[in-house]
């Protein structure tokens, strides 16, 4: 005992048992600053022990490698079995794949977020050292011993931790007799949570969270002090004796494991056994050339595809574009629509092997500037699939590789400001109501004011001491890591099975499982993941297709459509920005920028769906674009390597991998700085990694010759593109399918509106909005009918009500029939029950659908849509007689109801009510219409008038408020969309009107604007709002949705 | 019970309890403000957190156009200093108590509507008043003296009196044909029937109480459910609905003239005493106990005091009683010869059935519960404390001090505390220097707590033995200066 009080020499330390906040609510930093802290402290080495999770190890692995600290990291977990803890540490790659099959196991048996250790996991271990931590049980902590002696002969040690808590000394003796009676040696241990001693705010924060309780109640259960934390040597030297410190560094001795040593093997059934991958590769390449370029290829894609190949295997990625060949392969022959995109998809290559649509011949592709030895990039390859039947692929990976060998990646799911500032405020104490007025009250869009400065606004003092805890504790917890989710697709496939190199666990969502890392963490491992996504837009292009097919004998498909020349009618059509529906190009700001940008071919698509985003609108870059690309600004070049960077945007960078090559060419950055910018641009918004690459950005940049400005306005536009960057890789392959719906749209436009009603919910419109811009193109549009629709929407074929000459030229006599499966409350059963005994004749009365027994909700529904239109009066006399409950008993099934008729009649604002309630969409009728008709609304223009009224006139307008967008890009204006029976109306509202007629601009349904009307280039017309007026109160109970965007 | 629906009732809607009970506080606080106008009040609105519903709001939030049944966010975006209360409707429920004990002066019948509203039976109290009018201004003499957003309508069947009003009306009638005529202008929305069935008669166009009469009830027997159904019965003057009475709650208070002028308080005990007679028969009848009681004295030429004396165990005997009263009335002076005594006693407790045996702590605790009203009434609720355990490392935040009397959950804490080896018998209030030779025999406990309520600590605390063999317990703060905290026994 008195040897722990004399004074230490320095000596060298290995901190053994380090938790981070991947043992979530437990540990209090970041992996990434424990190895940090320990590197400062000179410690010889680390292990990072979360509990029975691998989940931190790659952060801090990375951390290491990026910034070469010259500190070991060690590699392990701790796990509590039976009142007992232990750490398991691994000294090699095969104690590595032990642990992370024992977590599989233990994670596995229990509950998403806990785990179930059983004592053969234990035995199990062959491999891994062990540290003991006795729990301080006489008889308990003998016992253990012994247990441990006999499994862990020579591997296990008996660690101590001082954190100076009330008889310490009991348990130290206690201890000591432990080794000595069991000749253990003692190792010395923080058992740290912390990285710093001033994170024990914030530990005991999380732990009140943990408990469910507030911070002070947690009273002795939380720490007592800030000792659970990395403390620096000489005081270390002052705790432990010099031989229980020696011992923790002979341990780290002992550990070698290194993650770098951790190499994938993809799986080897994709290839057949005579074949190399690359030989395999290349007969597939060859085989794509014979079915997409038929007639030959020319010399210069044959040397891009040559070049392709060899860079594939310069990199060893044959598997990988194997595998995503194998699993097209599958899609295709299920005609599941896919579509490639990604850095390495938009290649020669991928275009060969099918992953892709996108024809080389109208793109002027460049794989390098996809896929970099420099930049160190793994490929990325996203595969799209119909919405709908993504399922099917996820099942025959599960199938083909067995659930050994494949899992998903997870996503960590982390603290944002919402729920950081509540659960923060919960254990602080602070009133639920205080907290949701809050959260509803800050801004975070506000750029001007921080959330601090916010909450002070809203009543919390930031001088107070418990205004001070509580904002500086909402500002530490977030970016906390929370729990791990799953990503939306991303597939790790490997050759073996995968438990033996990352542990998995459950997901929330039954029968999924998940890996413990997550995509960054893959990256940082060079581990590739096949992206498996699901795409509504895949869904109507693949369901107008088969309509096509059907009613026309025209069999499409997307490469078809692609390579068909550059069709000027269908860019006429998207030059007027007649776009509702169209994938990619049909929101609001999209629609404003399409008459300005009038795109022509399909690379001003890739460049289109880019450019309206919130990265080029923050960095200013969308102007100088449509000035340069309209003639009007001179395109000037700081620098011949930066011309070829931007040449072929007019020198404004819209891509993500323009900015990313651009720090690299222009800034100086190197491979791997540039791919930790690219990393930094992606989660900023969790961790603002960001601003740490601002000064070397702009240094860099004026450095070698460049405007400050230049690269301020760059370094914005880096800001900008946040989550939201958008990678020409991907936008080529969305401008693909933007063009494929635009045509469809143009060409077979009822097919395409039944294509998009039946793939609903997707997209930026509501079927009501579909339904008005099918009304808006002539397409006829006939209603509910127990008697004529099917579940889905369908094409009919009906005689063409003839009109003029030019409508008898575009009518195809096809007419969308609307669906049952939009009747809100109409169960699927009943529909399919109704569909599949319809008689041949129809049903005649509706006490024969009565008798299908189906539920009385459903047959209400059916009522309220006017589905029995064709057997009742009007729909108050279907609903009268189906509120009749006698003719639900058994006894009067075989009866007919006796005429039980209702005199009250709908008027038709009583059935656009109805209409609204039930399908919420009308047909036949308009609320705006209604209202004119009845000379209810003062003059007004209508939406299709407005094209002939001049720049700056005074306007009113009305309608239905069918949209409402504050984007973050454009301070405090409201976009509101308006829509009458003609058309929609682009409104813009200052800040100020909004504030001022704050009433009219958050209630009104049915909104009348008087303003300016205005007509910027390209003949985009909007309506400057000056007043808002509610007219709601003329359709008091219409019950429209109004689709809102904060 | 069941009533005949010739009965003419009235209905009084409170749609605004809460707000008007904030604001009638708001006034008084600022009642001084004589600059203040009415137009700077606020806006304000009472908020249903778990239906995300405004419920109340002030003209000032109606004027911004804040409506009911808006969600605290759009709420919020419309007024940014909205003032927001939460809704809680004790309040609403108490207040109708208080306004239905007031009501009850003065008619007979009431019922009470949770959680806004009330029913008055006029019927059977016309004939004392001498007719409706006489009734009524009687009735909104009493409420008029509350400052609540009151609606009210009268009927011949409760549930329309109820609908009438809650149209928002202010209608007194005896008139069948006008109480008719006024309640097909309602809206069905504001009926009790089903708010599915609701739905469904609206949408077959079925949207007043007129269009509902258009139909016969015998139409709806099978398509309605059996609640609506009666609720529409009702509306037809067809049935009438069943009721339960209020009843004020019980209360003791007597009063007794003194004979002559008493100043001396002494000599008040014994009247005293017999007034306690008659609180512990009254007692007895109801197998009741009491835990507080007032005693007003009316003095001759000045206030008259009121003393309220608790005692910590329910008890009903007069004696006992009295035994505290005469160690309260020890300490009181009276300014003047006292003429007149009330005794008052608000809440009458059930007495329990036998709760113990012969084994169990009760006499023990009858004892210290004896021992504390005493104490209480010696010196008084606020200089008598009591100790609890506090679940905390700070040393001197493991107990605290309160003189609410102890409730079982306490009690239990307490007997659950943790028994501290490493903590001494004897804590000293405020720490002392340290200025003797000691010799450290273990420790440091590392005390680094308390951050959250401004008391943060951070001390080293050690097991130390003086040379006279005293052990105590000393601690050094981060600046190294040493106290000691406690000593061991």
């Amino acid at each position: 005992m008195a040897t722990l009080s004399k004074p230490k020499r320095h000596i060298g330390f290995a901190e053994l048992v380090c938790q981070t906040n991947f043992s979530f609510l437990h540990g209090a930093s970041h992996p990434q600053e424990m190895v940090r802290q320990a590197y400062f402290l000179q410690y010889k080495a680390i292990a990072i022990t979360d509990e029975c999770s691998m989940a931190g190890i790659v952060r801090a692995y990375a951390e290491i490698s990026q910034h070469h600290l010259p500190i070991k990291m060690i590699v392990g977990s701790k796990f509590v079995f039976d009142g007992n803890t232990i750490v398991l540490l691994c000294p090699n790659k095969l104690a590595y794949s032990e642990c992370c099959r024992i977590i599989t196991n233990a994670r596995r048996r229990a509950n998403k977020g806990e785990y179930e250790l059983s004592e053969w996991d234990l035995k199990s271990i062959k491999h891994c050292l062990c540290i003991w931590l006795p729990c301080g049980n006489e008889s308990k902590d003998q016992d253990w011993a012994r247990w441990l002696i006999k499994h862990y002969s020579g591997r296990v040690w008996l660690g101590i931790k001082r954190w100076l808590t009330a008889n310490e000394y009991e348990y130290i003796s206690h201890c000591e007799t432990l080794a000595e009676h069991f000749h253990l040696e003692i190792v010395a241990t923080s058992c740290a949570l912390m990285h710093d001693p001033n994170r024990q705010a914030l530990q005991h924060c999380q732990h009140a969270i943990r408990e469910g309780k507030l911070i002070k109640e947690l009273g002795r259960h939380a720490l007592s002090n800030k000792e659970a934390c990395l403390r620096p040597l000489n005081k270390l030297a002052n705790l432990y004796p010099t031989e229980w410190l020696d011992n923790s560094v002979l341990v780290a001795k002992l550990c070698t494991f290194d993650l770098s040593e951790l190499a994938y093997q993809y799986p080897a059934e994709i290839l057949p056994s005579k074949y190399t991958p690359s030989e395999y590769l290349r007969i597939l390449v060859e085989q794509g050339i014979q079915e997409r370029f038929p007639n030959g290829v020319s010399q210069g894609i044959r040397d891009i595809i040559e070049k392709e190949l060899k860079l594939i295997h310069e990199q060893a990625y044959e598997y990988f574009f194997l595998t995503i060949y194998d699993v097209v392969q599958f899609a295709k022959s299920k005609h599941i629509l896919y579509q490639g995109r990604g850095s390495a998809a938009n290649s020669i290559v991928c275009y060969c092997l099918e992953i892709t649509a996108v024809d080389p011949r109208q793109i002027s592709v460049l794989f390098e500037r996809f896929i970099s030895k420099e930049r160190n990039e793994p490929p990325d390859i996203d595969v799209d699939f119909e919405h709908e039947r993504r399922e099917e692929v996820i099942q025959y990976i599960y199938a083909k590789y067995g659930r050994e060998r494949t899992a998903i990646a997870a996503t960590v799911v982390c603290y944002r400001f919402k729920s950081a500032l509540r659960e923060v405020g919960k254990v602080l104490g602070v009133n639920t109501t205080d907290l949701d007025y809050f959260i509803k009250n800050v801004n975070r869009r506000d750029r001007d004011l921080s959330w601090q400065s916010q909450l002070s606004e809203l009543g919390i003092d930031p001088d107070s001491q418990s205004g001070k805890h509580f904002i500086h504790l909402v500002e530490q917890l977030i970016g906390f890591p929370r729990h791990l989710s799953q990503h939306v697709g991303g597939f790790v496939i490997s050759a073996g099975p995968l438990y033996e190199m990352v542990p998995i666990e459950n997901a929330s969502m039954q029968d999924r499982t998940v890996i413990q890392w997550d995509k960054d963490d893959l990256e940082t491992l060079k581990l590739l993941k096949v992206d498996v996504l699901a795409l509504g837009m895949l869904t109507a292009i693949r369901k107008s297709f088969s309509l096509i097919k059907q009613y026309y004998q025209h069999d499409y498909n997307i490469p078809f459509i692609t390579a068909l020349p550059d069709d000027p009618q269908v860019f006429k059509q998207i030059q007027k920005a007649d776009t509702v529906g169209v994938f990619q190009i049909e929101s609001r700001a999209q629609m404003s920028m399409l008459p300005r940008l009038k795109p022509k071919k399909y690379y001003d698509l890739v460049v289109q769906i880019a450019i309206v985003r919130p990265g080029p609108i923050q960095g200013d870059m969308v102007h100088p674009y449509l000035r340069r690309r309209d003639g009007k600004e001179h395109v000037e070049y700081p620098s011949p390597e930066v011309q070829k960077i931007l040449e072929r945007t007019m020198g404004v960078p819209i891509f993500q991998e323009q900015v990313i090559q651009l720090a690299m060419v222009a800034a100086g950055f190197t491979g791997g700085e540039a791919d930790g910018l690219r990393r930094a641009m992606a989660s900023w918004k969790k961790n603002g990694d960001l601003y740490k690459f601002k000064q070397k950005l702009t240094d860099g940049m004026t450095q070698r010759g460049y405007s400050h400005d230049y690269a301020m306005r760059l370094f914005e536009q880096i800001c900008g593109f946040g989550e939201y960057g958008f990678p020409e890789s991907h936008s080529a392959s969305f401008a693909v399918l933007a063009y494929v719906s635009a045509w469809l749209k143009h060409y077979y436009p009822e097919a395409f509106y039944v294509g998009l009603l039946n793939s609903l919910p997707m997209g930026f419109y509501s079927a009501s909005q579909i339904i008005q811009d099918a009304k808006q193109h002539h397409v006829k549009v006939l209603g509910f009918c127990v008697n004529k629709s099917n579940y889905d929407h369908s094409l009919q074929r009906s005689m063409p009500s003839i009109k003029s000459a030019t409508e008898l030229e575009d009518n195809t006599g096809l007419s969308i029939r609307m669906g049952l499966r939009l009747i809100k409350g109409l169960k699927s059963e009943s529909i399919n029950t109704v569909v599949k005994y319809r008689p041949v004749g129809g049903y005649q009365s509706i006490d024969q659908i009565r008798q299908l027994a189906i539920p009385s909700p459903c047959l209400q529904a059916l009522a309220s849509a006017n589905a029995f239109s064709s057997m009742a009066d009007n729909r108050y006399q279907a609903r009268w007689e189906l509120m009749d409950s006698v003719m639900e008993l058994p006894l009067f099934a075989q009866h007919t109801s006796a005429n039980d008729s209702y005199a009250k009649q709908p008027s038709l604002f009583d059935n656009l009510v109805e209409d609204y309630a039930s399908t919420g969409l009308s047909i036949d009728l308009h609320p705006i219409a209604l209202l004119s008709q009845a000379n209810l609304l003062p003059k007004f223009y209508l939406a299709n008038t407005l094209a002939t009224v001049p720049h700056q006139t005074l306007v009113s307008v009305v309608g239905v408020v069918t949209g409402k967008q504050s984007p973050g890009t454009a301070a405090g204006v409201t976009f509101i969309t308006l829509e009458d029976h003609t058309g929609n109306i682009n409104v813009v509202v200052w800040q100020s009107s909004a504030r001022e007629q704050k009433k009219a601009y958050m209630n009104a349904k049915i909104l009348q604007i008087k303003g300016i009307l205005e007509r910027g280039d390209g003949d985009v017309i909007h309506i400057i709002a000056g007043r808002l007026i509610d007219q709601t109160h003329l359709l008091a109970q219409l019950d429209t949705k109004t689709r809102e965007f904060r | 019970m069941q009533f005949d629906t010739s009965s003419l009732w009235i209905y009084l809607y409170l749609p605004n309890l809460q707000l008007n009970i904030q604001q009638v506080h708001a006034e008084h606080l600022s009642a001084g403000d004589k600059h203040r106008e009415i137009d700077e009040s606020p806006a304000q609105i009472i908020y249903h957190p778990k239906l995300n519903q405004v419920l109340q709001l002030n003209a000032q939030a109606q004027k911004l156009g804040i409506k009911k049944g808006m969600g605290l966010a759009s709420a919020s975006i419309i007024c940014s200093h909205l003032v927001v209360s939460e809704y809680k409707e004790t309040i609403a429920i108490q207040a109708l108590q208080e306004l239905a004990n007031q009501l009850y002066l003065v008619t007979s019948d009431i019922v009470i509507d949770e959680p806004s509203g009330l029913f008055l039976r006029a019927q059977n109290m016309l004939r004392l008043y001498g007719g409706l009018a006489q009734y009524w201004q009687v009735i909104m003499e009493v409420i008029s003296k509350q400052s609540y957003d009151v609606y009210y309508a009268s009927a011949y069947s409760v549930n329309v009196a109820k609908l009438i009003a809650k149209h928002e009306q202010h209608y007194v009638v005896d008139n069948k044909k006008l109480i008719h005529k006024k309640l097909q202008e309602c809206s069905l929305l504001l009926t009790d029937i089903d708010k599915k069935d609701i739905e469904k008669l609206q949408r077959i166009g079925i949207k007043s109480i007129a269009d509902l009469f258009e139909q016969p009830l015998s139409a709806f027997a099978s398509r309605v459910s059996k609640f609506s159904l009666q609720i529409m019965s009702e509306l037809r003057g067809e049935s009438a609905a069943k009721l339960r009475f209020y009843q004020p709650p019980q209360r003791y208070e007597h009063y007794l003239e003194l004979l002559y002028d008493l100043e001396i308080t002494a000599r008040l005990l014994p009247v005293i005493g017999k007034c306690l007679d008659t609180l512990e028969a009254y007692l007895l009848v109801r197998n009741g106990l009491a835990l507080s009681i007032n005693i007003t004295l009316f003095q001759r030429e000045h206030e008259p005091i009121t003393q309220v004396i608790n005692s910590a165990l329910p008890i009903y005997k007069s004696a006992h009683w009295l035994d505290i009263i005469a160690l309260r009335f020890e300490h009181l002076a009276l300014s003047s010869g006292v003429y007149g005594i009330t005794i008052r006693c608000d809440k009458i407790e059930q007495a329990d059935g036998c709760e113990s045996d012969f084994f169990s702590e009760k006499s023990t605790h009858v004892a210290a519960m004896t021992l504390l009203s005493r104490l209480k009434a010696k010196l008084g609720e606020q200089q008598v404390k009591l100790m609890q355990y506090h679940d905390d490392y700070r040393p001197e935040c493991c107990t605290q001090l309160f003189t609410k009397t102890i409730n079982k959950q306490q009690k239990n804490n307490n007997l659950n505390k943790p028994h501290f080896l490493d903590r001494p018998g004897f804590l000293l209030r405020v720490p002392i220097p340290l200025n003797t030779k000691v010799s450290i025999i273990d420790g440091p406990e590392r005390i680094a707590s308390g951050w959250w309520d401004n008391h943060e600590v951070q001390r080293d605390y050690f097991l130390a033995q003086s040379h006279q063999g005293q052990q105590m317990w000393i601690f050094r703060t981060i600046d190294d200066n040493w106290f000691v905290h406690g000593y061991f026994i």
